[in-house]
């Protein structure tokens, strides 16, 4: 089925919810696909960056919204650093991840990735700051990867890196009041 | 007793849609002063200037009043009407109704009753116009041309052609500009110097041009038709007159290992040098800063081995002074410096070339005898990456403007090096393909159907190193898939720049240039040759990326708009200018340091026995643009602009309020 | 053991999540070297999370608030400069001051948010500017460098350098400021080609292929040019090729490891203090013996 592509579907609410998020404005791009050539995860992507930016352009949401991609980008800001207009493509990631997830539309293979976002804001909130025992936990229960890395754990614990008990800051109340101002 | 006539047009539509033109001329018929008043559908046009004319006979009229379009459009066809019908040009007066009034508005009293007060302003400032008549400047029947490339040359020899003597400036030792470090020029792969060279011969033997190499221009004075140009001769220590060019100095020269600046740093030239082997004129220059003699005393064997005694230690700059009436200005281009970009690792890897240096390389005179090398270890690279837009199209860096050429001569650098290297595979990456000249199009399916070179569209992102391979981290957006090769030889095609010390010189010219550094055109459309200064004109790359054919169509057309200004002996200007009342000047020069084109002068009157009796400012009219600076800095209200007087402008102001 | 005469300065300190737990060796390295330049590190009071990469990407509000609040802590407790040795923490305060400092649309509730106000007066400093600029000119400069002989590489990563607009910080493409510092210190500084190339930062856990693909290349480039040690300056990319470079071995058959160290592990090693303190052993890959001096030991 051919798309359409109106006035309408181009400039409709999802564009401009991009533009405010990302602050970007993503006419800008001409598609030179620098930022695709730069991308060390490029190869494991399902729609490659440039791609992303070019469904925004047309008004195309749900596919980008809906790509593994967004979340296999690992914010190494490289495509914001080289592109040639200037559109931080880094922004629009992070803002078409946060679309995504608002919209119930993550991608179900990317969940991993997903859960791992989750889990680490999730200690956070409770403690104020990240601490990896809860937080792997956390993360192992969501995504059900549960013997993950657990050669690695008594390794960790013997160099003195694995602290079990997860400091907790006097001022994680504000914290978890911030959070919920954000809407998280 | 004043007989205006005002004649209202409606511009087809564009007027009367909005104004109602008969309410107008009703208005108009009714104000003292006014001996008929008219209107027609387009008073432009053959009939409506007809009775424009008809009317100043049978009215015997003392002005006209014409209100339609901007007088930028058609004053100078109703100055012209109402000459032929006796009278004079400039008691006739456009009132704008349309760009000031009927374009800008829509509600149709409001603007009809705006357009009866513009007609108003006008009527009450014909009544106090004045005649006048057309101010004579002696015109100097020479041309200059600044640029010995192939635009100047073209300029020159156009000039020269029609039998105006020319004087052609070039900065560097031998005219050819950047036409003479290319290889094969496109679309046709012609040889370069020769296409060029017969044309660079034929303006050094022109009779009427004087070619004035190794020179540069260091100031220009005056105003056109009688222009001053100042130029500097550097020292070539080599007497041009004694000199045949045998070339037995450069043979002996010691000093052998200078970078050459014509093969982009990749051969090398010696202190006493010509550029390259076909140089016009075919004379050497020695290069101060690295002569043994002229920095150490030491050597002189070039002096030793010349015939002719032709080599001069002890020459020095000269300073010539060239009386010219017009001048074309065609200084060409540079391109950027691809060390700006880290990212591609020009600089660092040896392998990473621009493509200038790539034509020097294919060049069958150039530093590799026309072979294609590797730079870091002389092989012959069997695969050759093309990265294009390197710099344009760049708003990070920049330069958000297309440099034109570099589409046209990476497919041409694909094929040449295809023909050499016949195992080769070349690759070109490009965003879009810009092929829009004759037989362009066709020449780029040739270098991807004929010539098998890899087109990828996406931009590079990374270049670097890695065994003895330069790997190239592209795109291919189409394909929809990132790639990687693995070449021998990068070459990138880096932006079209101005010339560096291009804005000092349009500075020291009084031209104007753009944010980049090219140089402004009067109009982008309509007037590509001519600037904002009257007998300057521009030919080729300074003005913008161009490729040969337009530069070449740049010079004669340049060449053609100084031809009508120095065909005739006089110069005919509109005498808009501004005039000192000498009795109420008191010389306080503020006119004179606020004159943007330095058009005032201090003059002395002197009695008859030739005591001083005052000094006063005093307005060149030949140079004078009648901007009206010196009319608003007057502190004694001495200064008056012809064609915008003070009783003029004031006559328009009281119109308003009158009724 | 600062160079005699020199007062004891305090650096506003922000450690980071990480270097409470898996990059423990990195804070102690802080410690102990600053410790020997006469400067007193103070910790922020109470200070949260930065929200490192996954406040960013999933909600832009969080993102700013949680390091705008350490900025606000940071002015309370009257610092003027933040010290953050992890990149992503350094990278993430920085953002949040220059956001602040340009007062665009997305920070104007941000006071509110946070309930806290922050007059933009910090200096927001990482791991090698720390070094190049407060920690190197305190330290005495032996005769005889103990790295003589000793070849490394430096791994700056992506967010020391990235994007320039927000960090101003060295040249993005081929930096060079850590290679001084090395260089300074004795050490024979190798060039290499995967100075900024990422390591696969957050996907360590959630998709452990990808670093493991990205690392390898990294730590291959190293062993190409014949390095001796890897030297970072962030925590991630330190368990990228530290503990993960254990997997990448086990996947390409390799034998031996190439250590991976914190700058200021080798700040500190050059300057004679003792590897047991700069928490050399808590790395996976063997680290120990760097120096001439500890390889006699």
């Amino acid at each position: 089925m051919p798309i359409s592509v109106t006035k309408d579907t181009v400039e409709g609410p999802l564009s401009r919810e991009l533009e405010a998020l990302a602050d970007v404005r993503v006419r800008e791009c001409y598609q030179c696909g620098k930022c695709s050539a730069g991308c060390p995860v490029a190869d494991e992507m399902d729609i490659l960056p440039n791609r992303i930016v070019r469904l925004a352009q047309l008004g195309e949401f749900e596919k980008a919204l809906r790509s593994k991609t967004i979340w296999l980008c690992a914010s190494c800001i490289t495509c914001t650093t080289r592109c040639p207009r200037e559109v931080d493509i880094a922004a629009v990631m992070d803002a078409l991840r946060e679309m995504s997830l608002e919209k119930g539309l993550a991608d179900p293979a990317s969940k991993e990735i997903v859960s791992f976002h989750k889990a680490f804001l999730d200690t956070v909130r409770a403690f104020g700051r990240m601490s990896e025992f809860p937080m792997v936990g956390d993360y192992k229960l969501r995504s059900l990867k549960l013997f993950q890395d657990i050669l690695a754990a008594p390794k960790m614990f013997l160099r003195g890196k694995l602290r079990l008990i997860p400091k907790r800051i006097k001022g994680r109340g504000e914290v978890r009041k911030i959070f919920s101002k954000c809407g998280w | 007793m004043a007989r205006i006539g005002v004649f209202v047009c409606w511009c087809g539509e564009n007027i009367a849609r909005t104004v109602d033109v008969k309410r107008v001329c009703e208005a108009a018929s009714t104000w003292p002063g006014v001996a008929v008043a008219e209107d027609y559908k387009y008073m432009c046009s053959e009939p409506g200037q007809r009775l424009i004319a008809d009317q100043i006979a049978s009215q015997r009229l003392t002005g006209v009043v014409v209100a339609a379009c901007s007088p930028q459009m058609h004053e100078k066809a109703f100055r012209r009407a109402a000459s032929a019908a006796g009278l004079n040009p400039y008691l006739v007066e456009m009132a704008n109704i349309r760009e000031h009034c009927s374009w800008v508005h829509d509600n149709r009293a409001e603007a009809t009753a705006k357009a009866i007060d513009i007609v108003r302003m006008a009527v009450a400032k014909v009544r106090r116009s004045e005649a006048l008549t057309p101010i004579h400047v002696p015109v100097t029947k020479r041309a200059l041309v600044i640029g010995g490339g192939i635009a100047g040359i073209e300029a020159a020899l156009s000039i020269a052609d029609a039998g105006i003597d020319v004087v052609l400036v070039e900065k560097e030792p031998s005219l050819g500009g950047r036409m003479a470090q290319l290889g094969e020029t496109f679309p046709t792969l012609d040889c370069s110097q020769c296409i060029l060279t017969p044309k660079m011969v034929e303006a050094a033997e022109h009779p009427r041009i004087k070619v004035l190499a190794y020179s540069e221009v260091e100031k220009v004075e005056g105003f056109v038709g009688n222009f001053k140009a100042t130029i500097r001769r550097k020292a070539r220590y080599v007497n041009e007159d004694l000199c045949t060019g045998c070339g037995d100095c450069i043979e002996e020269c010691p000093v052998r290992k200078i970078a050459s600046e014509f093969d982009e740093a990749l051969g090398l030239r010696t202190a006493v040098y010509r550029p390259f082997p076909q140089a016009v004129p075919n004379k050497p220059v020695i290069d101060a800063a690295h002569c043994l003699k002229l920095t150490k005393g030491a050597c002189g064997l070039c002096a030793k081995a010349c015939p002719t005694g032709a080599i001069n230690f002890e020459d020095k700059d000269a300073t010539v002074v060239e009386e010219v009436g017009a001048i074309v200005v065609a200084t060409g281009y540079d391109v950027m410096p691809a060390k700006e970009f880290g990212e591609y690792g020009y600089g660092k890897y040896e392998d990473v070339i621009t493509s200038l240096e790539f034509e020097r390389m294919e060049s069958a005179s150039g530093p590799t005898g026309g072979k294609i090398r590797r730079l870091s270890d002389g092989s012959e690279p069997k695969s050759v990456v093309f990265i294009q837009c390197v710099g344009s199209r760049d708003e990070a860096r920049k330069r958000p403007y297309c440099s034109k050429i570099c589409c046209m001569y990476t497919a041409k650098h694909t094929m040449l090096y295809r023909h050499k290297v016949h195992d080769g595979q070349a690759y070109v990456f490009y965003i879009d393909i810009r092929a829009g000249g004759k037989a362009y199009e066709e020449f780029v399916r040739r270098a991807v159907e004929q010539d098998r070179a890899i087109y990828l569209r996406g931009r590079v992102s990374h270049v670097y190193r890695e065994g003895g391979k330069i790997v190239v981290r592209g795109v291919d957006t189409l394909a929809d898939e990132p790639v990687e090769i693995r070449a021998d030889l990068v070459v990138l095609a880096t932006a079209v720049t101005p010339r560096k010390g291009a804005s000092e010189l349009a500075q020291s010219l009084g031209i104007p240039y753009d944010t980049y550094g090219f140089y402004s055109e009067a109009h982008p459309k309509l007037r590509p040759v001519e600037t904002t200064r009257a007998g300057m004109f521009l030919a080729g790359a300074c003005a913008g990326p161009r490729d040969i054919p337009e530069s070449v169509a740049a010079g004669s057309a340049a060449a053609a708009k100084a031809l009508s200004i120095l065909h005739a002996d006089e110069l005919q200007r509109e005498p808009l200018v501004a005039r000192v009342n000498e009795t109420t000047c008191v010389h306080c020069r503020a006119c004179i340091e606020s004159c943007p084109y330095k058009a005032i002068e201090d003059y002395e009157i002197r009695d008859k026995k030739g005591n001083l009796v005052k000094i006063v400012a005093r307005v060149t009219e030949g140079v004078c643009q009648g901007c009206g600076t010196c009319v608003a800095v007057c502190r004694s209200k001495s200064v008056d602009l012809a064609g915008f007087t003070d009783e003029e402008i004031h006559g328009e102001i009281d119109s308003l309020s009158a009724w | 053991m600062q160079a005699p005469g020199t007062p004891t300065i305090r650096i506003g300190y922000f450690p980071g999540c990480s270097l409470h737990g898996g990059g423990r060796d990195y804070d102690e390295s802080v410690r102990a070297v600053s410790r020997a330049a006469g400067v007193e590190l103070v910790e922020i009071p109470d200070w949260n999370c930065c929200g490192a990469t996954a406040a960013h990407s999933v909600n832009k509000k969080l993102a700013l608030a949680l390091p705008a609040r350490n900025l606000a802590l940071a002015r309370e407790a009257g610092l003027e400069v933040v010290f953050a040795p992890c990149a992503a923490c350094y990278n993430r305060l920085l953002s949040a001051h220059r956001a602040l400092e340009e007062g665009g649309a997305s920070t104007h509730d941000l006071p509110t948010l946070i309930g806290r106000s922050y007059d933009g007066r910090l200096r927001v400093v990482n791991a090698v500017e720390y070094a190049s600029d407060i920690v190197m000119r305190r330290l005495p400069t032996p005769s005889e460098s103990r790295l003589s002989g000793v070849r490394l590489v430096s791994y700056y990563g992506c967010l020391l350098v990235r994007p320039p607009k927000v960090t101003k910080f060295d040249d993005p493409e081929d930096p060079t400021s850590m290679d001084k510092i090395l260089s300074a210190l004795g050490a024979t500084v190798l060039d290499w080609e995967y100075k900024v190339e990422c390591c696969g930062a957050g996907h360590s856990l959630a998709r452990t292929d990808i670093v493991l693909k990205l690392a390898s290349r990294i730590l291959a480039a190293a062993r190409e040019a014949g390095a001796d040690g890897i030297v970072t300056a962030c925590p991630m990319c330190h368990t990228n090729l530290d503990l993960r470079q254990m997997g990448v071995m086990r996947k390409e058959g390799l034998k031996a490891g190439i250590p991976v160290y914190y700058l200021t592990e080798i700040i500190g090693l050059a300057a004679g203090i003792d590897e047991a303190v700069l928490g050399v052993k808590r790395h996976y890959i063997a680290a120990k013996g760097l120096t001439a001096r500890q390889k006699a030991i």
